[in-house]
């Protein structure tokens, strides 16, 4: 039984979120192949049919949306059968003591919730050595009488919470390779967004093992979202442009004003509505809110950092949970640590970016860069 | 990409097609265990001792004895951390230089960290050479063993290891050990190996197949086990023989040795040819050459050019060689051992290893020259 998160507010919109987040079981599932995937208003139930849970259960913890999973028997709406599972189930727990806990939502049964708990209980406490505790159970036994039968169920698993993916619509993701963006991407997607990446690559400055890094990231992500396209764009003549026209503290400023005009302008071509990125407050010169500032001047396309006001340890201790820290640390160098000026400024000021990009034809490299994107599809 | 130009012949060889031709064959034919009693597996067992006589042979060791490994690394392990901790009621001291390989120098420091022994490191001089001198200097009456690579894998410097042997003669407690990996097949036709109390091979940086290798030790010098098991390789590395990569090893080694003459003389050939156009672009490049030279390996710094980006720009080219040696280039720090030849900081900092061998042709080289060249024109 899988429960929604925060689907519960959304009123109208419920369904949507229902049928997407029952395709992405569906999907995350598809090696299973007696899994029966089934919707209904409160609930979805994934039918197991004979499958181990347990492999089942990791997989759709993963999935974004899922408040909770139960691992249900659903019975017919009869007594006898209810007592008889009941037993049966609690059998196989471990503890010392017991709860029953009823919910009645079909009101034409026989016996109400209190009823239920009353002929119930004495069952196992006669064929158990269990003994009821009210207050603080080793095991709480659920049983849920619903129009089309009784779900029991003793165990329960938290899920990954947020919303399903791809409800939210999809974000152009900016993906360096570093601790930070596989995280930011990650949240991005826990909250329903789709995500598509966007890496500047300068070889030879940068190494080609990067796009093999990145690779293998985003392979990490996949159990997350199946399919991810990645665009790799060709930035070695800005760069090098931006080496020669602007002044050594600059040049970083300029070289991400430039990548948020190339990220803005695929997120249309995309239809990607918003941009995100895995900058931090005041990690580095570029981070810094005047930093962003004048770097985000370059685009009206909105910005999601959803790393933004973390520490730098709460990221990494996020990168380790979703498996890409080890892959992140790998050394290489990417765009961003090739041409580090010894001194960057940290507030940059606007006006003087804008003189020192005047002083080459950004526009014209920009479309040639955006013509020359490599991508490749990750799954 | 277009053609490939390997350059990078000092982190691995190609297979010679020749070896694998024997690594299949006996895969398929020779498959029992020279462990088992019964006819097939006593075969393989009389097989496995003519392959160990034949390499001593080719080697012209004859108090010596193999014990095969998983390739040099696994060798280098057992040497050191086998006969230190063996024979540690003798003495505590033992002696390496600083530019070894780190299979090496970890087990050294393991030895120092977890075992209670003093290491001294000896450092390489202007040459880039591990003296004699240096050696005898360092000898204390506590010394028992003492480590020193044959040539060093970075800038190909060659040390006397003949020498170090013959002064080490005078001191009857102590071990000698060489990592030969980067030596034989390479530098010298003299066959020296009888002097060496132990030394290592390994199969892959002579054309042979990776993950194999040998320590090579004087019959009565006992070991510490690394590997505990069957009792094969006279109980000093258990586990099943490998007959196939030991008959291969054979042929490996049989066709290093064989041709490392000519082989010389072609790649001396090929290594004056980059020298020549190093040393007429002073602007550009210096080199990290030690005294005496070796033509399999030439390190070189790019004075104006960050290193690594000059590698990047020729591997993107088709041309593949080395920023400091492939085991540790990722951890990007500068070269302490071209630092020691007296180079400067920048120097050190931006080192490219091209490294040679007898496959490469003077049409590569020529066509590398003129791709330098020009990646050096458009790197900023």
């Amino acid at each position: 039984m899988v429960r929604f998160g925060e689907l519960s507010t959304k009123g109208k919109n419920k369904k949507d979120f229902i049928r997407a987040l029952h395709l992405n079981i569906k999907n995350c599932l598809k090696d299973f192949s007696s899994i029966e995937v089934e919707s209904r208003y409160d609930h979805i139930y994934v039918h197991l049919n004979g499958t181990d849970y347990l492999p089942v259960i990791e997989r759709m913890q993963d999935i974004s949306g899922i408040q909770a999973l139960s691992l249900v028997c659903k019975i017919e709406n009869d007594i006898e059968k209810i007592k008889s599972a009941s037993l049966e189930l609690i059998k196989l727990e471990e503890g010392k003591t017991f709860k029953v806990k009823v919910k009645r939502s079909n009101k034409r049964f026989e016996y109400n919730s209190e009823q239920i708990t009353r002929m119930v209980a004495p069952v196992i406490l006669k064929n158990t050595s269990l003994s009821v505790d009210v207050h603080n159970p080793d095991i709480l036994l659920n049983i849920e009488v619903r129009d089309e039968g009784t779900y029991i169920f003793v165990k329960t698993f938290v899920g990954a919470g947020g919303y399903p993916l791809g409800v939210a619509g999809k974000t152009m993701h900016m993906l360096s390779g570093g601790i930070d963006s596989p995280v930011a991407a990650y949240l991005m997607m826990k909250r329903g967004v789709t995500i598509e990446c966007i890496h500047f690559a300068s070889p030879p400055y940068t190494q080609e093992a990067v796009i093999y890094k990145l690779i293998d990231l985003l392979r990490k992500l996949n159990r997350y979202q199946a399919r991810i396209r990645l665009h790799i764009v060709p930035f070695t003549k800005i760069q090098e442009a931006i080496y020669d026209s602007a002044p050594e503290s600059y040049c970083i400023t300029i070289m991400r004003r430039m990548m948020y005009r190339l990220a803005s302008r695929l997120a249309k071509r995309r239809n990607c509505p918003v941009i995100s990125t895995g900058e931090s407050v005041g990690q580095v010169a570029s981070q810094t809110l005047q930093s962003m500032h004048t770097i985000n001047e370059v685009t009206n396309i909105p910005v999601i950092r959803p790393c933004a006001t973390m520490d730098k340890l709460e990221i990494i201790n996020l990168s380790k949970k979703i498996d890409t820290y080890d892959i992140s640390i790998r050394p290489y160098e990417d765009c961003c640590t090739i041409f580090t000026p010894k001194a960057p400024k940290t507030a940059p000021k606007l006006e003087e970016a804008k003189v020192y990009e005047e002083r080459f034809d950004y526009e014209s490299l920009i479309n040639e860069a955006l013509n020359n994107i490599e991508v490749k599809i990750i799954e | 990409m277009n053609k490939i130009i390997y350059l990078d012949n000092a982190s691995t060889t190609k297979v010679d097609p020749l070896v694998l031709d024997v690594f299949l064959k006996t895969s398929e034919s020779r498959f029992a265990n020279p462990s088992s009693i019964h006819k097939l597996g006593q075969e393989s067992f009389y097989l496995l001792n003519r392959n160990k006589e034949e390499v001593l042979q080719l080697l012209k060791c004859n108090d010596h004895q193999v014990v095969y490994t998983s390739g040099a690394t696994e060798a280098n392990n057992l040497a050191i951390k086998g006969t230190c901790l063996r024979y540690r009621n003798r003495g505590n001291h033992i002696i390496t230089s600083i530019y070894e390989h780190p299979s090496v120098l970890e087990a050294f420091e393991q030895l120092q960290n977890e075992f209670g022994f003093e290491v001294t490191y000896l450092r390489p001089d202007i040459n880039g050479v591990i003296s004699v001198d240096s050696v005898k200097d360092a000898l204390r009456k506590e010394t028992i063993f003492v480590s020193i690579m044959a040539v060093n894998n970075e800038i190909g410097a060659i040390n006397p290891i003949e020498q170090i042997a013959d002064l080490l003669k005078a001191y009857p407690k102590v071990i000698f050990h060489s990592d030969m990996s980067q030596y034989i097949g390479k530098v010298e036709s003299n066959l020296i190996f009888n002097k060496i109390d132990m030394f290592t091979i390994s199969a892959h940086k002579m054309h042979g197949l990776k993950g194999f290798g040998a320590l090579i030790k004087r019959k009565k010098i006992e070991l510490l086990p690394l590997n505990s098991g069957g009792g094969q390789e006279y109980g000093y590395r258990s586990g099943t023989s490998d007959l196939a990569n030991i008959i291969a090893f054979s042929k490996t080694l049989e066709l290093a040795l064989a041709n490392q003459k000519a082989r010389y003389e072609h790649v001396k050939g090929l290594a004056d040819l980059i020298v020549n156009y190093l040393s007429n672009k002073p602007d550009l490049f210096e080199l990290n050459l030690p005294k005496p030279f070796n033509p399999y390996i030439i390190n070189f710094s790019s004075i104006v050019k960050k290193g690594s980006v000059v590698v990047e720009s020729l591997s993107n080219k088709g041309v593949m060689v080395s920023s400091v040696s492939a085991c540790h280039s990722s951890k990007e720090k500068g070269s302490y051992v071209v630092a020691s030849l007296g180079k400067s900081e920048k120097a050190s900092n931006n080192t490219i290893r091209v490294s040679l061998d007898y496959t490469n042709t003077k049409e590569e080289i020529t066509e590398f020259l003129s791709i330098i060249d020009k990646v050096i024109g458009e790197i900023r």
